[in-house]
């Protein structure tokens, strides 16, 4: 069995009229593409803030053995990248400059951006396809160009662990296979970790090779794809009725019933 | 349904009510603001409650405060306007209940431009904004207005007025650049165009200083009034960190607690001018900002601060490379938020303290100057900096020339002459669409 990445203990996350997380105790592992899924307000997003630093949280959780709270905020930044759910508008920057903004836990806030920032910032436009506009006003890209390029900001970032919230929610199919197979390649062969939000359950069970369902701000299951892709397991998590069809090739697919 | 037409329909309702109000009444401070946020932080939600309760808790506002204006003229026979006080009791009603408020910006609200250029050799412009500041220096030195007309200096006369005009070119041209560094730094914080110094509230907690020192002592010195209107900077700044240090504070919300500081400050500015005592006639020539007095032993420092405020600032440019992206994204990168936000407004806060003093609270500049910047293509956070310092700079020599020779010989206010260019950019401003 692999090592654990995050140890989740008794979480809770409360707002002034609701509990969006409700005791939840896990462990993720480290080294594996991990899908985050469950309905709207399901409290996905909501743990993967946590893990991420942004919102403050009660229980005990530890990033490689250690207490959240106890990692100052550029060693977490330089073990760990998040993407959040909506980028924001980058006014006036170039995709390399916005992929060189990845660079900040290594050098600092006046460190010099030597050699091994350069390469990095070159590798991650590389691995992300986003080579050819680095040059180009992030702002006057496509979605999916966009989504790469803040994507190659993480890259550049070297984290050995990626926290990302849905993101492929704006970008069409085939964008969506590209960017979840390139989070999947970074995972396999460079050994990184990846914990990623999916509303697809369907590409959940195709990209990610361990699956945490939340319902209601409580864990639901936890497992491999093939222990989510049954109809009780699904409609547990979803609260309607699913149908699983197989693929010529085997492979599973969930749709409703 | 046709949006346009309804804002358009909205708006006119409201301005047609504030409009009748004001010619009734005269200018009421802050019911408007302070009703609505009071009934919504009481539990009032949708649009309905919102309006049934607002006026009943806007009339109870007015009436309390009108009846304590009426007690205090009983007592002691002097009559303050009621509008004035309602800002009194509205501006710490709305500091006070700033952590209570939710609620948000819809998005996209705040871009009412397209994108704006970017040039590709922005160095090019700086140092030709540079030339152009040096050269408007020299020329406003050298010419100059006499009774029967324009004259351009000789060289005996240059020599005689060098010592004269040097000391407030160079205040003029150093408040200008801090006041911009200081809108450039906001503006970058709070990713909001609109954002600048005059409402972080440190130019209103300055004059409510300087106010105070006026009535304390009897024949005050300069240094006593500078000390007091820096103390009430401080002051106002120590508020408006305080708001900041709050964890979920968003920088947005922190303008509105500059908002609400300005309001407070204000009012009891126009309840000390309503007496119309000797100290009103102190603050009023202080308030529309004048270079006239100043020396060089006042000028120099302001210089020195500018300057440093603009290292500072280049020493921070990757915090202000990455904030304009939003708090998630730069404490993803473990940039120190909370040490980012807290030092880049009170590095704000002392360029407007000290520009403040010279201009007096109100001037655009801070607003103008960034923004301008940024429309010719200076995008990188270094440059917009840069950028901005020299237009506020030169703007500032500008606005210093027009006020000494366009009511000659009389001498207008600087600060009053920098609105008078500035208010009219603000409204063109606002006024064009994302069209």
């Amino acid at each position: 069995m692999t090592h654990t990445l995050f140890g989740i203990e008794n979480l809770s996350v409360e707002v002034p009229t609701r509990r969006l997380l409700d005791g939840i105790t896990l462990q993720l592992p480290a080294g594996q593409m991990v899908a985050l899924i469950g309905h709207n307000g399901s409290g996905k997003s909501t743990l993967l803030k946590v893990l991420a630093r942004q919102i403050p949280a009660l229980g005990r959780v530890t990033f490689e053995n250690r207490r959240l709270e106890d990692w100052a905020s550029r060693d977490y930044a330089r073990r760990l990248a998040f993407l959040p759910q909506t980028t924001p508008p980058a006014e006036g920057m170039t995709v390399r400059e916005l992929v060189a903004l990845g660079r900040y836990p290594w050098h600092g806030a006046l460190g010099r951006f030597g050699p091994a920032d350069h390469a990095a910032v070159e590798r991650a436009l590389n691995e992300c396809g986003v080579a050819d506009f680095a040059d180009r006003l992030v702002d006057t890209l496509s979605g999916g160009e966009r989504q790469r390029a803040w994507l190659a900001m993480m890259i550049a970032q070297e984290a050995g662990t990626l926290l990302l919230d849905e993101p492929i929610s704006a970008l069409d199919i085939a964008h969506q296979v590209e960017v979840l197979a390139l989070v999947r390649r970074m995972c396999h062969a460079q050994s990184r970790s990846a914990v990623i939000v999916l509303h697809e359950v369907n590409m959940a069970a195709r990209f990610c090779d361990h699956i945490v369902a939340l319902k209601g701000g409580r864990l639901a299951m936890q497992g491999s794809p093939s222990d989510l892709m049954r109809p009780e397991a699904l409609q547990a998590i979803y609260g309607l009725p699913m149908q699983v069809l197989t693929r010529p090739d085997g492979q599973p697919v969930a749709i409703p019933a | 349904m046709n949006v346009a037409l309804v804002r358009l329909a909205a708006a006119a309702l409201a301005v047609w009510i504030a409009a009748c109000v004001s010619a009734e009444l005269g200018l009421i401070a802050f019911v408007g603001l302070a009703a609505p946020a009071l009934v919504r932080t009481m539990g009032a939600r949708g649009i309905g409650p919102l309006l049934a309760l607002s006026p009943l808790v806007g009339a109870l506002i007015l009436s309390v405060c009108d009846g304590l204006v009426l007690t205090v003229a009983g007592t002691t026979g002097e009559m303050f306007p009621t509008g004035a006080l309602t800002g009194l009791i509205g501006g710490p009603l709305l500091i006070w209940l700033l952590p209570r408020l939710r609620g948000s910006t819809p998005p996209g609200t705040e871009r009412a431009e397209g994108p704006a250029p970017r040039l590709a050799r922005p160095r090019r412009i700086l140092l030709g904004l540079g030339m152009l500041l040096i050269a408007a220096a020299l020329v406003l030195v050298w010419i100059g207005r006499v009774p029967d007309g324009w004259a351009v200096l000789d060289w005996s006369s240059f020599n005689a007025f060098l010592p004269l005009r040097l000391p407030r070119l160079i205040a003029a041209a150093s408040a200008g650049a801090a006041l911009a560094l200081a809108g450039a730094l906001l503006q970058r914080l709070t990713a909001n165009p609109l954002a600048s110094p005059e409402v972080l509230g440190v130019s209103g907690g300055a004059s409510l200083g300087y106010a105070a020192v006026t009535f304390a002592l009897a024949a005050p010195t300069a240094a006593a009034l500078s000390t007091g209107a820096m103390t009430g900077a401080a002051l106002s700044l120590a508020l408006v960190a305080a708001f900041v240090s709050h964890r979920d504070m968003p920088a947005e919300r922190v303008l509105l607690a500059g908002i609400a500081v300005s309001a407070l400050a204000s009012s009891v500015l126009l309840a000390i001018m309503a007496t119309g005592s000797p100290q009103a006639w102190m603050i009023l020539g202080w308030l529309s900002g004048s270079s006239s007095a100043i020396g060089m032993g006042g000028a120099l420092p302001l210089l020195a601060l500018a300057l440093s405020v603009w290292i500072m600032a280049m020493a921070s440019r990757r915090w202000l490379a990455t904030l304009p992206l939003g708090a998630e994204t730069a404490g993803g990168l473990g940039l120190p938020l909370r040490l980012a936000r807290l030092s880049l407004i009170g590095l704000a806060g002392i360029a407007t303290g000290a520009a403040t003093m010279l201009v007096g609270p109100l001037s655009f500049v801070g607003l103008m100057a960034p923004h301008l910047a940024r429309r010719i293509g200076l995008a990188r956070a270094t440059d917009h900096v840069t950028g901005a310092a020299l237009i506020g700079a030169i703007l500032m020599l500008a606005a210093d020339f027009g006020a000494r020779m366009a009511g000659f010989p009389y001498e207008l206010p600087l600060g009053l002459f920098a609105s008078l260019i500035g208010a009219p950019w603000l409204i063109w401003l606002m006024t064009r669409s994302r069209t």
